[in-house]
């Protein structure tokens, strides 16, 4: 009869076995096994037990004394980043919409003088561009947005 | 998490009662890596101490993309491993050969070398009654273990963190934290079987 292994031991003892049934028939009838058994629950016992760890009284009033003002806060900046990135984004479109035919003057004339472009095209091309780049502005945040909210990555200090 | 984004941003306007009670949650944690892998007493608490200042001056940079006990944790870890380098105490990285040692997933190797150190009368009974004794023994074994090895011990067994939580701690695969726990275990089990067996032997035939 092959006895347990180590690793069966301690994952029948994590509940991790696939096999649990199996295992216990076998412990059952085994008192060798049953021994390594009591070992390891002893030993896992032992390990949960809390050293004595103590840190003295008083701990976190030094802490506090020790800190200083509280630390710039910079857990939310790429938040605002892409808040703001999507407000301008918004506001041009607005101003695009409600005003056709005075936005961007300066980028319309820039593109009149590239060529041979009538006013309405330089005009369409213009709010375009504008739109395109809103649209970068905000898929270029998107992994942030990923990141902050999904919690995907492990912290770094 | 909504209770950690809450106090977070109460701590980083300035409430010191909710850095406070920052402090208290999360202390043994801290105390367990620090007091573990940290050899000299005297150099424990102060230890503790940069941890949690750490922890204040980089509150801002969290961005719940991991528990905080693991960002804690992850802070407790490293410096405690900056303090071991410093000082070189970090020479012993692995641990020795175990008896019959094999990689998991493996078939049991022969227990009978192991049972004739063992009762060879009778078997141990199930509940194995807990002992002063043992504990300092264990205690012992495992101060002399590397100091990851430590780490991980504390980690799983007193903090009940997953393996997935110690390998972002230390960064490392889960796997590879199981396996390293399993013979930290193992050669814990068979140091605990050569010097306390004996004398259970002993009690029971006298």
């Amino acid at each position: 009869m092959r006895h347990l292994s180590d690793e069966e031991i301690q994952d029948f003892l994590e509940g991790e076995t696939g096999n649990r049934e199996a295992i216990a028939a076998h412990l059952s009838a085994c008192p060798e096994c049953r021994m390594e058994l009591s070992l390891y629950r002893e030993l896992y016992q032992q390990m949960a037990a809390d050293g004595g760890f103590q840190l003295s009284p008083g701990f976190a009033d030094r802490i506090l004394q020790k800190a200083g003002p509280p630390p710039r806060d910079a857990a939310h900046w790429p938040e605002t980043a892409v808040v703001i990135s999507v407000l301008l984004a918004g506001l041009g479109t607005l101003f695009y919409l409600l005003y056709p035919e005075v936005q961007l003057v300066g980028l319309q004339r820039s593109l009149l003088a590239l060529g041979e472009i009538s006013q309405w095209m330089a005009t369409r091309l213009a709010g375009l561009l504008m739109l395109s780049g809103a649209i970068v502005a905000l898929f270029g945040n998107l992994d942030k947005i990923i990141a902050v909210f999904q919690h995907l990555r492990t912290d770094r200090v | 998490m909504a209770t950690d984004q809450r106090r977070i941003r109460n701590i980083l306007n300035g409430d010191r009662q909710a850095f406070r009670e920052f402090i208290d949650d999360y202390q043994r944690l801290v105390g367990h890596i620090v007091f573990r892998m940290v050899p000299n007493p005297p150099d424990r608490e102060e230890i503790c101490q940069e941890v949690f200042i750490k922890a204040y001056q980089n509150l801002g940079n969290f961005a719940y993309r991991c528990k905080l006990s693991t960002w804690i944790g992850r802070i407790a870890y490293h410096t405690c491993l900056n303090y071991l380098k410093k000082r070189k105490l970090l020479l012993l990285e692995d641990l020795p050969e175990t008896r019959g040692d094999y990689a998991p997933g493996a078939n049991g190797p022969d227990l009978a070398p192991r049972m004739e150190r063992a009762p060879a009368v009778q078997p141990l009974p199930d509940e194995v009654i807990i002992n002063r004794e043992t504990a300092e023994l264990l205690r012992r074994q495992i101060a002399q273990l590397p100091p990851k090895f430590r780490a991980m011990i504390t980690m799983f067994h007193l903090d009940e963190m997953s393996y997935t939580e110690i390998g972002e701690v230390m960064d490392m695969p889960a796997g590879t934290v199981k396996s390293h726990l399993f013979r930290a275990r193992k050669l814990l089990k068979e140091r605990l079987i050569q010097q306390q067996l004996p004398e259970d032997r002993r009690s029971k035939t006298t």
